[in-house]
């Protein structure tokens, strides 16, 4: 009984100095792409260990943006051309964006973004 | 007896010179022909594509259910879509299509500890991880990445012949094919023409096209007949219990989302995908429920040397369906001289009969 005793406060100790060792950081990772017409923006919340950052984290947000350039924004409002398609892939550990732009039938650009951690 | 001879005669006659005018589906749908379309890699083209690295390029995307479990396929080599009817009887048509990838990742998320259904050869397989998630509320899920040399999807469906509508096996209606069109009855703006779990895709806007573009197989047009399609803006997620689903992709769109360009002499898709996104009923009936191909080559083509005969997404590759690879096409096809042709010898034929048949 002495021995579980003694057993179980070490691991008590062992676990309260883990703990006690682990220092949380966040950070965000953030990429952005342009084109001529468009462009793409990915980005993530980390919060990680510093002592273990690419073992001990969690990716809190993945999010991103794809669109047009103010200029080719206003002229498709008008025109209907440049036009994009727009795709957003979570990823284990980040998301890749790409905005893929249109004239007519014609797709003339594609712009990409990623972020993730580990870094990529 | 004789005269209604003639008559079927004439009807036949008909029918080989003006097939679409009177079938709803094109003459050249029979049991073993098949539609083959590309979307091909070309390493040139990747400096085009502003912030990508070469891995993130691909010339096929694909999500693609399996027992409830949805997975990410990409393909980094060529990729084949072919279409082949095996059977046409009883007004409909039986398909099969195969999506031939190569150099492929396949990922997904699921409940560590469950096993993920396995549709891909194991000896085509590089290399397979599981990765633990490192996000809140989903610690008890892990990633697959699979990487694979090759894989085929495949499967079959069925399209009514009268109107091109597209059932599952199970009799599931998903929309109507975009193997072809009726060059007799174009779609109308706001038509609904594929839906899929409550996404629904609907006709744009209709154009004709007063050029020609090339494609694998040949060159078509001019000139052309283009419809482009409108999809809402999608989530595609995975279901991980009763409770929680992750998002594995998500799809906007402004303007439209779809496009097809049509031969209408044939009235074969020759780019079926030429804005790359692919939201038909023919992928829906066995699965995919979304999917963008690129070819790359013609991509290069149409960016880089600004050759406008090219499109891109998938190109019509190759087909034994019987029409002449021809370099223009009439359309509409009865026209001023032909069809003055036809109608004076069908008059001469009618006159002949009866004239026959007052001798008698």
């Amino acid at each position: 009984m002495r021995k579980l005793v003694a057993m179980l406060f070490g691991l008590l100790i062992l676990a309260t100095g883990f703990v006690a060792a682990t220092i949380w950081q966040t950070t965000v990772v953030k990429d952005y792409s342009e084109g001529v017409y468009g462009i793409a923006v990915a980005e993530v919340g980390v919060k990680y260990d510093i002592n273990n950052p690419y073992t001990n984290y969690e990716i809190t947000y993945k999010t991103g943006y794809g669109g047009l350039k103010d200029e080719y924004h206003r002229q498709m409002l008008l025109t209907g051309n440049p036009y994009i398609t727009v795709s957003k892939d979570y990823q284990s550990n980040g998301i890749i964006v790409k905005t893929y732009v249109y004239f007519d039938l014609v797709r003339v650009e594609t712009v990409v973004a990623s972020a993730g951690w580990p870094y990529t | 007896m004789k005269l209604s001879m003639y008559f079927i005669f004439l009807t036949y006659l008909m029918l080989i010179i003006f097939p679409a005018e009177v079938l709803p589906q094109p003459y050249w749908v029979e049991p073993g022909v098949y539609i083959t379309y590309i979307a091909s890699r070309y390493d040139p083209y990747f400096e085009t594509v502003k912030g990508a690295t070469p891995e993130q390029i691909h010339t096929a995307e694909l999500y693609y259910t399996v027992n409830g479990t949805l997975f990410r396929i990409f393909a980094n080599n060529d990729t084949y879509v072919r279409f082949e009817f095996i059977k046409v009887e009883k007004g409909y048509a039986t398909v099969r299509v195969a999506i031939n990838m190569s150099n492929v990742t396949i990922s997904t998320i699921f409940l560590n500890g469950t096993k993920s259904p396995i549709f891909w050869n194991s000896g085509d397989v590089m290399s397979e991880k599981l990765l633990p998630s490192h996000e809140p509320g989903f610690e008890d899920c892990v990633w697959l990445e699979v990487k694979l040399e090759k894989i085929i999807l495949s499967g079959t469906y069925k399209i009514r012949l009268e109107d091109g509508a597209v059932f599952g096996m199970n009799g599931t209606y998903y929309g109507k094919t975009f193997l072809w069109f009726d060059s007799t009855n174009p779609p109308n703006v706001n038509e609904s023409i594929a839906i899929n779990k409550g996404m629904e895709t609907t006709v744009w806007k209709v154009g004709t096209l007063n050029r020609s573009m090339m494609t694998y197989y040949g060159k078509f047009g001019p000139p052309l007949f283009s419809v482009l399609y409108s999809t809402e803006n999608t989530k595609f997620y995975q279901k991980i219990d009763s409770e929680r689903t992750y998002p594995l992709m998500e799809i906007s769109f402004g303007g439209p989302s779809a496009g097809i360009v049509y031969d209408p002499s044939t009235e074969i898709a020759i780019y079926p995908t030429i804005i790359e996104n692919a939201p038909y009923s023919d992928f829906y009936a066995v699965g995919i429920q979304w999917a963008q191909f690129t070819d790359e080559k013609s991509a290069y083509n149409l960016i880089v040397k600004k050759d406008k005969s090219w499109g891109t997404g998938l190109i019509l590759y190759d087909t034994n369906a019987e029409f002449d690879k021809v370099e223009t096409v009439e359309y509409p096809k009865p026209q001023t001289l032909p069809a003055y042709f036809f109608y004076g010898l069908l008059f001469v034929l009618m006159t002949a009969v009866l004239t026959f048949k007052r001798w008698r």
